[in-house]
């Protein structure tokens, strides 16, 4: 019956934009047009007494849920324009209706309230535009002569990470596919390092170091450009290790535009970040990242608003001198060049594909430090160099620019989200002036459609409400620089993100979320307050919906506050090196001559493991060699058994010489579709599903035994030794 | 709602513990009148006229001054003061207080007492002994001379204890009732005719503490002409708008002078001997001595052709000049205009209006003691007054109170209540900390501020605001409660109500908003948009009834009906553009008028006019649903077309469809004049709706009869969103329709951008992405 119906949906919508579409060709259109503003106009600004507002909101909710069965763009869009016109009504509704105040506490709580929706609902719509039609640009292949393949610079700057790291980085660059005349791989030092130098040499790439630390990251690249005169530049972070396929799939746009002046690619992790590390279920959620790079970066590209996200990219050099280099003025350097640039009038590309694969931050306490600089960096943007206004960009351009600038303000709107319904219940602060089933009426249409449209357009990337956990977790660290920043543009140091640093203990980060808990214990209060009232109702003289309404508010509020606090629970980090769960035919020389071939459960650069075939003895002996085929050519590395349990074997890389080293690089994260279905399955989760999971989160954290110890140690540890990001 | 109701029926029962004052109580008294010949005089009487007396007696029983329930004082110290009025040319000359009471038994005959006092001069102070708790007659005569001519005021002070130690001072067995329908006031009164002079107008012949039924004739020399009878309508409409008008009689009299007083229409073409009108000079007022009555006087409105009577009349009626004396002549005398809602007893739609200027009094918006009663602030508003998309008007209420600690603020609030229907509470909240931080902790009183909507369906054409202080005594142990003194609270005069984003629309014909407030008539305040159509030769009655309904006009907007025009027999081309009010018999259905009407006379009796086959899809669009019952049955049809058919109509005007026209019409002409009289009727309030109202023996009964229109001025976009708002599925499929419409260009926008985008690549590879969603 259901796939009945889902089939009448389609037919019906597609006959609908069939016959509409027909109307638009006619005469029709202009008087169209004007038909549609008044009666847009006229649906948003239309107050419909309570019975009526529930009628519309229900049914319209259910008109979406059914338009939503059809999966086609047209459907999208329709989904879209409902709930930009659903939210609109809302907003309406609340400037005309409920800002109206008796006392002046009532006036204070309830405009900031109000600001914050306002924020809310202009986010929604920017939002909902950017990714309405996210671009899925194809691959133009590279053309033309090796002789007449432009030539590439590839920089990889570093200040003080581990040569751990920054190896494979290299290794990886040096064995892009691309004919080698024509690119040379840079190890740009910051640090100055002699250990680095020596590597350079070894491995065979170039080695560039300055005297200063101007302008940090920035600066260096600055400095490097002056050394270099590759009409292309490539950028990856140390910790970016690209593919063998990068250089081949990007160039050829740039080949193809002139005006092209970069292409940039998706940040890939593989690494868990601190949510799917340390939250229980977390390997199914999909990482942070995944939103902005698979969908929101695409939409940005639909609208040439493309910006460049400091790695994993490639640019014109011509751009690149246009604008004297990288812009150092703000701490988030790559999305403003890239503003830069585009006022000048150049073009930007997106290429959805995994063509290199980074470490994400480690613990919570690195990533809320990055996020915090990013978040300094865009409102520095945003004061200095404000997409809206100024020269160079197109309407689409700037509204794109804006969103992603804007999104960073997502903090204090955010708390005071969080803590908004405290007002009434401690302080009976009456912040909106309308009956409580009044509210609900116009709020939940609002909330629920904007949340489905969200839903329909991100198409699994990003599980419902994680999204408000994600930005919970970070809003309280995030109100100082963004707010400073606003009043003061010119504050704030470029400090730099940790990675690859090992923690040795499971601790909870209990200084990351203080703020946190602060509040949780506010909103629990107000709950058992809240609760007591409610209970009491004619003693208090309260008015029990409104008490009701800011309940289940501050409930949501409560739930996800702590999800964000299961955050804190960082486990140990016992691993040098991650493990990837490829399954890499390989052959294993024992000691005593036998060979077998076999395929590796899982590898990393530091070993792998494997099971034994059926009924294979081991006996007492040991494997001292492994060798896998990468280009179709064996290489061999010297390894030893670490461990045995049943038949799953763990083997250890030994020392390898840098020639090994480089192909277990290559044939480990140098496959062209190494990453493309690495991770979780981007499936979409419905609602239920991930609230369900959020639940069981929370009650493991509340059955936490205080074993592990607060480690403020470790905590404070992390802050030295800037890594360079 | 639940507390509304508790604090209406509060207000109604409870009454002041300590010196309270309630604002004027207007109330229809019945004072018996023995010695006239007749009690109504209608127009079948006219011919026989009454005896005047120089003395009369009069019993006023207390439910006839106004009180309308039982008096029920609680408390160690409960009072209520009784309001009541006496003539201005009259004295008392004897008189006597008569009162039915009983009380608590559990009272201390040694303590309890009830104190009586007539204009706080304490006549008498009864014990109240335990013996007599069951009822107890109490007569007292009263010294004549504390009448004052104007207003008096009966108090009566209740003191009681009923333990000498630790006494409640609200303790349930502290009560006194006084009945109201059992206690009266005897008097008897002499009157003592006063000088005639204009200067006293409108007295004699009005006076608002007149405690009968006002009777004036008013006296033509022959049937009057249209001027007279404009002229009449003018002098009608000045008593009606004279304050504490209660409704009159005003019958025609063609043939002589009746006694007592009355108003005397003459022209020089229709001079009337023995009153000096030979030599009229020019519009002329004058009151001179009844030449048939030494004790009543007569008002004389003179000119020497029709225009001039009706310049006198005019000013006359709009006071537009100062008269003095006995004799004046009042040509050039500009005649003030009214342009549409201008009324001025209609609240002002300009600007916020402040409610000092809608009392008299300041006194009336303050409470004395811990139950001051209800605060009632009373005005008068357009009958058409449309809100949407507000919910009514808004209120600015700035409001103070006692701060002590005697005070319970979490239970105590302020209620308030329009029509008697709740409206909102404001809060009695603590000392804000900016007070305290200021320092302003000395403060005897509080003063706060709220905003409030009125919802827009409680408002109707006379409106009573009334705020009701709920407070309430902080819970104290035993023996410690003290009633504290001085209580004072109350609502700033400077607080106000405003109704400046109303619109004028209706639906019409509506019989209601006539009755309650002449609409459509008084949309300009002195009917300069109205004709009253009249037979050739109206009948007595008509005019009477046309007369009283002017009174009633002006009542409503405060302004005189100065420029209305009396037409006797229809002539159809001055009828365009005009409001019709038809008063008359069936002769009037010549000329098709009553075509249309919901009624009409068929040469032997009235008949129903048929169901209109409006459609259903008319009614969706216009939004005429009826909601008033309903279509006349068998027996209600039966009384139409008998020869006691009575009944009022409304239907578009059959001149000009952009007016409307009422219909006051009976068989028997001599009872409209009660027609008129019947609609304040208790029984009848709130029976007059809907566009056919019949008086039949068991009240007035309406129905909906023909089809529903508005009328008004809204802007087309307003009227638009008021639809839609009435039709939340239209709204639904509409939102859905620009969702639908729109996405079209969207889509094809966004695929055009795609592929300019993209035009470096293969088509091939682009077109996989269009249906497909990643």
């Amino acid at each position: 019956m259901l796939r009945k119906s889902r089939i009448k949906i389609n037919k019906l919508l597609s006959e609908a934009k069939y016959i509409l579409e027909h109307v638009w060709d006619s005469f029709l259109q202009w008087p169209l047009v004007f038909l549609i503003a008044a009666a847009a106009i006229m649906v948003i600004s239309v107050p419909l007494p309570l019975y009526y507002q529930w009628v519309y909101g229900v049914f319209f909710m259910g008109l979406t849920l059914l338009i939503d069965r059809n999966p086609s763009h047209y459907a999208s869009i329709v989904i879209c324009l409902s709930s930009i016109l659903t939210s609109t009504r809302y907003i309406f509704w609340r400037i005309t209706q409920t800002l109206r105040f008796d006392h002046i506490m009532d006036a204070i709580f309830g405009s900031i309230l109000f600001m914050a929706e306002l924020y809310a609902w202009a986010i929604l719509i920017l939002g909902l535009f950017q990714i309405l039609w996210p671009m899925q640009r194809p691959v133009i292949p590279l053309s033309g002569k090796d002789e007449d393949l432009p030539t590439i610079d590839v920089f990889i700057p570093t200040f003080n990470e581990s040569m751990e790291i920054v190896r494979n980085t290299v290794f990886a660059a040096m064995g892009m596919d691309y004919p080698k005349d024509r690119f040379k791989v840079y190890l740009l030092d910051d640090g100055n390092r002699e250990e680095f130098r020596i590597f350079a040499e070894q491995a065979g790439c170039n080695y560039l170091t300055r005297t200063d630390n101007l302008n940090a990251k920035a600066g260096n690249l600055n400095a490097a450009l002056k050394k270099t005169s590759g009409e292309l530049v490539c950028i990856f972070d140390c910790d970016h290790v690209p593919t063998r396929a990068f250089l081949q799939l990007t160039v050829g746009w740039l080949q193809k535009e002139p005006n092209l002046a970069l292409v940039q690619t998706p940040h890939f992790f593989y690494s868990p970040d601190p949510i799917q590390k340390n939250v229980p279920g977390g390997s199914e959620l999909p990482g942070d990242n995944e939103l902005f790079y698979g969908t929101v970066q695409r939409g940005n590209d639909l609208w040439d608003a493309t910006f460049f996200c400091g790695s994993c990219a490639i640019l014109r050099r011509a751009a690149l001198e246009e604008n004297d280099g990288f812009s150092g003025e703000t701490v988030t350097e790559d999305a403003h060049t890239a503003l830069r640039i585009q006022r000048r009038g150049w073009d930007t590309a997106y290429i959805n594909i995994r063509l290199s694969a980074g470490l994400a931050t480690d613990t919570l306490l690195a990533h809320i430090k990055q996020r915090a600089r990013w978040a300094r960096g865009m409102t520095q943007i945003l004061r200095v160099d404000n997409p809206l206004w100024g020269k160079g960009l197109t309407i689409a351009q700037r509204l794109c620019y804006m969103n992603a600038l804007l999104h960073y303000q997502f903090a204090l709107p955010r708390v005071i989200f969080l803590i908004s319904p405290l007002a009434f219940i401690l302080f009976n602060s009456s912040i909106i002036h309308s009956s409580a089933v009044m509210v609900f009426a116009y709020a939940i249409p609002h909330l629920f459609m904007s949340l489905w449209a969200h839903e329909r357009l991100s198409s699994g990337r990003r599980q419902p409400f994680w999204g408000e956990i994600n930005e919970t977790l970070l809003a309280f660290h995030l109100i100082k620089p963004t707010l400073i920043t606003i009043f003061n543009p010119k504050k704030g140091k470029f400090n730099v993100t940790d990675k690859g640093e090992r923690s040795e203990d499971d601790y909870f980060d209990l200084r990351s979320v203080r703020p946190h808990l602060i509040t949780t214990a506010f909103l629990f209060l107000g709950l058992v307050v809240g609760t007591i009232k409610l209970i009491y109702a004619d003693y208090f003289h309260i008015q029990s919906s409104v008490l009701v309404l800011n309940i289940l508010w501050a409930s949501f509020n409560f739930i996800i506050l702590l999800a964000s606090v299961a955050v804190a629970n960082e486990s140990r980090q016992v691993r040098n090196t991650v493990r990837f769960p490829f399954q890499i035919p390989f052959s294993a020389y024992f000691d005593d001559g036998h060979v077998i071939d076999s395929v590796t459960d899982n590898i990393s650069l530091g070993g792998l493991a494997f099971s034994l075939p059926k009924n294979y003895e081991l006996a007492d002996r040991d494997i001292t060699e492994i060798s896998m085929k990468v280009d179709n050519r064996s290489f061999a590395l010297p390894v030893k058994i670490v461990s045995r349990s049943g038949a799953l074997v763990r083997l250890q890389f030994e020392t390898a010489s840098m020639s090994e080293q480089k192909k277990l690089v290559a044939a480990l994260m140098g496959q062209a579709d190494a990453w493309q279905h690495y991770g979780p399955e981007e499936k979409p989760v419905s609602t239920i599903a991930s609230m369900k999971h959020i639940l069981k989160i929370i009650f493991g954290l509340l059955r936490y035994r205080p074993q592990k110890r607060i480690n403020k140690k470790a905590a404070i540890k992390n802050e030295k030794g800037a890594v360079q990001k | 709602m639940k507390n509304a109701k508790k604090a209406t029926v509060a207000s109604l029962m409870l009454l002041t513990l300590s010196g309270a004052s309630y604002s004027q109580i207007a109330g229809a008294a019945s004072v018996k009148r023995t010695a006239r010949a007749s009690a109504d005089v209608t127009a079948a009487a006219v011919d026989t006229l009454p005896v005047p007396a120089t003395a009369h007696q009069g019993r006023l029983s207390f439910e006839s001054i106004g009180v309308g329930q039982t008096i029920h004082l609680v408390g160690v110290n409960g009072e209520m003061g009784i309001p009541f009025g006496l003539r201005n040319d009259e004295t008392v000359a004897k008189a006597s207080l008569r009162l039915s009471v009983s009380y608590s038994p559990a009272l201390l005959s040694d303590l309890s007492h009830l104190i009586i006092l007539v204009n706080n001069e304490i006549i008498r102070s009864v014990p109240l002994l335990r013996e007599n708790a069951n009822g107890l007659e109490i007569v007292i005569p009263v010294d004549p001379a504390i009448f004052l001519p104007g207003e008096n005021r009966i108090n009566l002070r209740f003191i009681g204890h009923y333990t000498r130690d630790c006494e409640d001072p609200v303790h349930s067995s502290l009560w006194m009732n006084i009945s109201n329908k059992r206690s009266f006031l005897d008097l008897e009164m002499v009157k003592t005719p006063l000088q005639a002079d204009l200067e006293r107008l409108p007295a004699p012949f009005f006076d608002r503490f007149e405690t009968g039924r006002l009777n004036l004739p008013f006296i033509f020399r022959a049937n009057p002409s249209e001027d007279m009878l404009e002229a009449a309508g003018y002098v009608a409409s000045w008593i009606g708008s004279s304050r504490g008008f209660r409704g009159a009689s005003f019958q025609p009299v063609t043939d002589g002078i009746p006694a007592g007083n009355g108003i005397v229409f003459t022209t020089g073409r229709n001079p009337i001997a023995g009153l000096g009108d030979d030599h009229i000079t020019g519009p002329t007022i004058a009151i001179v001595k009844n030449p048939n009555d030494a004790s009543s006087q007569l008002l004389v409105v003179m000119g020497r052709n029709g225009e001039e009577l009706k310049q006198a009349a005019a000013v006359l009626a709009t006071r537009s000049a100062t008269l003095e004396g006995q004799r004046v002549v009042v040509d050039d005398v500009k005649i003030p205009t009214y342009k549409p809602y201008e009324a001025p007893k209609w609240i002002r739609t300009d600007r916020p209006v402040k409610l000092s200027e809608l009392i008299q009094s300041p006194q009336d918006l303050i409470g004395n003691s811990i139950m001051p009663g209800p605060l009632e602030v009373n005005f008068k508003s357009a009958p058409d007054l449309f809100f949407w998309p507000y919910s009514g008007p808004r209120m600015d209420v700035k409001y103070r109170y006692p701060y002590g600690s005697w005070l319970d603020r979490k239970r105590s609030r302020l209620d308030i209540s329009l029509n008697q229907q709740y409206v909102s509470t404001l809060p009695i909240g603590e000392k804000t900390w900016i007070d305290r931080l200021l320092g302003r902790d000395g403060a005897v009183g509080i003063r706060n501020r709220g905003k409030r909507s009125i919802p827009s369906y409680t408002l109707a054409p006379s409106n009573y605001l009334s705020f009701f202080y709920d407070l309430q005594l902080a819970d104290k142990g035993r023996c410690q409660a003290v009633l504290p003194n001085n209580v004072r609270s109350s609502i700033d005069p400077d607080s106000s109500i405003n109704l400046m984003h109303a619109h004028h629309l209706a639906r019409l014909p509506d019989l209601g908003l006539f009755a309650g407030a002449g609409y459509p008539f008084t949309r300009i305040a002195d009917l300069g948009n109205s004709t009253i159509l009249m037979e050739e030769h109206p009948t007595a009655g008509a005019i009477q009834a046309y007369l009283g309904l002017m009174a009633r006009f002006s009542s409503f907007t405060g302004a005189a009906v100065t420029r209305v025009t009396v037409q006797e027999g229809i002539n159809p081309d001055r009828l365009k553009g005009r409001d019709l009010l038809i008063i008359g018999g069936p002769s009037l259905s010549e000329n098709n008028l009553l075509e249309n009407a919901p009624v009409r006379w068929n040469g032997q009796h009235m008949t129903l006019k048929e169901r209109p086959l409006v459609s259903r899809l008319y009614n969706f669009l216009h939004m005429t649903s009826p909601d008033v019952p309903t279509y006349p049955d068998q027996d209600v049809a039966a009384t139409i077309s008998s020869p006691e058919f009575e009944g009022l109509m409304a239907w578009r005007s059959p001149f000009d469809r952009s007016h409307d026209a009422v219909a006051l019409l009976a068989v028997d002409q001599n009872k409209l004049p009660n027609f008129v009289q019947a609609f304040d009727k208790k029984q009848n309030d709130g029976q007059i709706k809907g566009d056919l109202a019949l008086n039949t023996i068991n009240g007035i009964r309406s129905f909906q009869v023909g089809s529903l229109y508005w009328r008004g001025s809204v802007p087309f976009w307003l009227w638009i969103g008021y639809w839609i708002s009435n039709h939340p599925l239209v709204m639904i499929v509409v939102t859905l329709c620009v969702a639908l419409l729109l996405a079209v260009p969207i889509g094809t926008l966004l695929r055009i951008q795609q592929k300019r985008r993209l035009k470096h690549s293969s088509t091939a590879e682009v077109s996989e992405n269009d249906e497909s969603e990643e």
